[in-house]
């Protein structure tokens, strides 16, 4: 249904969090490689995006700044192992509609992601 | 019998005028006596010779009458003219004086011899003394007879009684006159001398105080006019200005008595005021006295001044705990303070004259001599940490050895201090705990971090084929098992992270109601999911608090997510804050609607580990976490379930689920910090 950009540094993460979303019907893109997530962006729109914070070369911060260049209207779920206070407050800041605590909960990133669809 | 010296001057003077006045009473009663004899004489010749020369003619004209007449004139002359008269060339007595007869005898009694002028014999006739005088007749040349007069001794002896008495008397007053004005000049100077005697004892008996030298009748200042009260000569009675250093006067030159003298000794007052040798002797006696009683004064004060500084020292000395002790070159104990007393358990006087051999264990004090002189020979401070048995403790001792050198430089012994560092040690060991928990923490947060990923993953996936399976199966349930377990993984992992973060800490001023609506902020959105919401009554006028910015919102994280567990779905949070000015603290409270705490529980909820969900839904660390952040910055935590009458009224909540109360101390203001929880200066907690 919608469309969701998946990136995360870790191959087996980023495929787990694919099948569990696309078992909901949506179509999901994942990446492990920001460049290539950030290009997929530009070339098509996207609806939704889960990013992981820590990544390979940028941090999903940064890489959630670009995407709201390409798309101003993206949303954003982001996720993270070792949450602080600050990467929550910035991430809110920029725009992120969510936050989620690794290892993530299969039913807690549905719903999550259904709640940020349902925003609109 | 000793004599003073007013009697020896008397006796002196005495025996002095005595010889004096005996020899002048013999040599003028010789002189005078000669001279009257002579003056006798001559005038006894010169009658002889008038008469020789007066009876020449009578006695050549045979004038027997005339010639009775001058000799009766002559006698008549003087009483003490007794006889005169004339013999012819032949020696016959043609006349005479004599009324009862001539005596024979004197007739040849003085003979005169050819040519001789004049002939003076002392006749003695039995009664009375005679000078016989016998003159020639000389007429022409020629020898023509012999005139003689007798004059009566006994005058001339009178006469000469008379002046040697007057002479006697003469220098007997004058002895006794002498003698008396001696006297009176000897007693001023005695009763002087005897002053400056009786000063001397009094400064022997240690009484500086004396005055020996009399009151001037005008004073330097009354003669110079002086007002000046500043100058030490002036209104001192008894001490001479030339005598004083440091006088102000226009004449007067700077210094001590040797620079002053020379140009005092010109100055008009000294002229006018100074008087002889024995005054001036008691007049510097007096202003010795005063210089040495000064002098003893300052001497007693830098005396007692030495004292007080040895007490102080001492005192310094006892009052320390370090272990102070000194040793001389062969290790003997010369000093040591209290505490060194106390710790090898002997008094100072015994210690002082020992050796380490007599305080220690054989093996102990060759060991420390060895030390000893090492440090006596390079002259190096020792420094090294021993470890003694005390009280059946081990203590750690920082000792510290100093070679101690006099004024020369050369050893002369060492210092030996020494401290009880145990607790130092302790925390040392501590800090190093500290530091490797840190580390651990790091490590920790680390590892957790990398557990969480793969954690995610096969939680994932095993939920992702839980939805495949068939609920009931013997797969599903397995599968189930994976996926509780690896839940409970995940809420170990993130109990651990929290834990960890603590070890990092930043002390600054906390503004309360920020970090709660911090945390507030981030948890609704995921709490919103459940529907709950939180309801935030944030006081205002809350002063900061001085703490932990991060633990403080990692306490507020855990109530609240402690409250999100305890509502499970459709509920609020309240979430308030309040400032007691009677008391002075901050309050903040957290609420829930939830199902309570049991009575019986609520003790042990800040129990570490203590839980009472299920293994998979809680580690029980999260209060007592709390519990030890908020003691840490002086605060108190409590739960009520229900809540009582004073909160449901203070923050408005109904009498359902449970709150907690806590009370935070406020930041006693200090520097430029920065409420926003950064402070200025980087400060670890203590």
């Amino acid at each position: 249904m919608a469309k969701i950009l998946v990136v995360d540094d870790v191959q087996d993460a980023v495929n787990l969090i694919r099948r569990i979303l696309e078992k909901k019907g949506h179509q999901v893109f994942a990446f492990t490689e920001e460049e290539d997530a950030l290009n997929h962006a530009r070339s098509e729109e996207m609806d939704l995006a889960v990013l992981d914070i820590k990544l390979k070369k940028m941090s999903g911060i940064e890489v959630l700044e670009e995407l709201k260049k390409i798309t101003p209207s993206i949303r954003a779920i982001m996720l993270t192992g070792y949450p602080t206070m600050e990467t929550a407050q910035e991430s809110l800041k920029l725009g992120a509609n969510e936050y989620c605590v690794k290892p993530i909960d299969k039913e807690e990133l549905e719903e999550k992601v259904a709640k940020v669809l349902a925003e609109g | 019998m000793k004599l003073g010296f007013r009697g020896k001057i008397y006796l002196g003077i005495f025996f002095l005028l005595l010889v004096f006045g005996v020899v002048i009473f013999f040599v003028v009663s010789w002189i005078t006596r000669g001279a009257l004899l002579e003056e006798n004489r001559r005038r006894g010749a010169s009658i002889a010779v008038n008469l020789a020369a007066r009876v020449a003619e009578p006695l050549l004209a045979a004038d027997f009458l005339r010639m009775k007449n001058l000799v009766d004139e002559t006698v008549l002359l003087s009483d003490d003219i007794y006889y005169a008269f004339v013999m012819d060339r032949d020696g016959r007595v043609l006349v005479h004086t004599f009324s009862d007869g001539f005596p024979v005898e004197l007739k040849n009694a003085n003979r005169l011899k050819p040519g001789e002028k004049i002939s003076v014999r002392l006749l003695d006739t039995g009664k009375v003394m005679v000078n016989d005088y016998a003159v020639p007749v000389l007429i022409g040349g020629d020898r023509f007879g012999t005139v003689r007069i007798g004059l009566l001794r006994i005058r001339i002896e009178q006469a000469t009684d008379r002046l040697l008495l007057s002479v006697f008397l003469a220098t007997a007053f004058i002895v006794i006159l002498a003698a008396f004005v001696g006297a009176m000049l000897a007693r001023p100077v005695t009763r002087r001398i005897r002053i400056l005697r009786d000063s001397t004892e009094q400064v022997l008996r240690g009484n500086l105080d004396v005055h020996t030298a009399p009151l001037l009748k005008k004073n330097c200042w009354q003669i110079m006019n002086c007002h000046n009260e500043d100058c030490p000569a002036h209104g001192d009675l008894r001490h001479r200005c030339w005598y004083l250093a440091g006088t102000m006067c226009p004449y007067c030159v700077e210094g001590d008595y040797a620079r002053k003298i020379s140009s005092c000794q010109k100055c008009p007052v000294y002229r006018r005021c100074s008087g002889d040798e024995i005054q001036s002797l008691a007049e510097s006696f007096d202003s010795m006295t005063l210089s040495l009683k000064t002098n003893l004064t300052e001497l007693q004060e830098a005396q007692k001044r030495l004292q007080e500084q040895g007490q102080l020292l001492r005192i310094i000395l006892d009052a320390t705990p370090d272990f102070v002790c000194l040793q001389d070159r062969d290790s003997v104990y010369l000093a040591a303070n209290r505490a060194f007393c106390r710790l090898v358990g002997r008094s100072e006087k015994e210690i002082i004259g020992l050796t380490c051999r007599d305080l220690y264990s054989p093996r102990l004090a060759e060991k420390f001599a060895a030390e000893d002189r090492e440090i006596i020979r390079t002259g190096k401070t020792l420094v090294k940490e021993n470890r003694i048995r005390r009280n059946g403790e081990l203590r750690w001792l920082h000792v510290m050895k100093i070679p101690v050198r006099n004024a020369e430089g050369r050893i002369i012994g060492l210092l030996c201090s020494s401290r009880d560092i145990t607790e130092f040690k302790r925390v040392q060991q501590q800090l190093v705990q500290a530091q490797k928990m840190e580390t651990v923490g790091q490590l920790t947060a680390g590892i957790a971090h990398e557990i969480n990923t793969p954690l995610g993953i096969i939680l994932g996936y095993a939920q992702l084929l839980l939805e495949d399976l068939q609920p009931g199966s013997q797969m599903h349930a397995d599968l189930e098992i994976i996926e509780r377990q690896a839940k409970v993984c995940r809420r170990i992992v993130a109990d651990l992270l929290a834990f960890s973060r603590h070890t990092e800490s930043r002390t600054g001023l906390v503004d309360i109601n920020q970090a709660v609506e911090e945390v507030v902020t981030v948890l609704e959105h995921t709490f919103g999911l459940d529907r709950i919401t939180i309801r935030r009554d944030y006081g205002e006028e809350i002063p900061p608090l001085r703490g932990d910015r991060e633990k403080i919102k990692q306490v507020f994280i855990n109530l609240l997510n402690n409250a999100r567990d305890a509502i499970g779905k459709d509920g609020t949070i309240t979430v308030a804050t309040r400032f007691d000015p009677e008391t002075g603290r901050v309050c903040a409270f957290v609420a829930d609607t939830g199902g309570g705490i049991a009575p019986e529980n609520l003790d042990r909820i800040f129990d570490p580990f203590y839980t009472t969900k299920p293994v998979d839904k809680g580690t029980g660390l999260g209060l007592s976490v709390s519990f030890g952040i908020i003691k840490e910055h002086g605060g108190t935590i409590e739960a009520e379930s229900p809540p009582s009458r004073a909160t449901r009224k203070t923050i408005g909540v109904e009498a359902t689920g449970t709150a907690f109360i806590l009370h935070f101390p406020p930041a006693v203001p200090e520097g430029q910090d920065d409420p926003r929880g950064q402070s200025a200066v980087d400060r670890r907690d203590a």
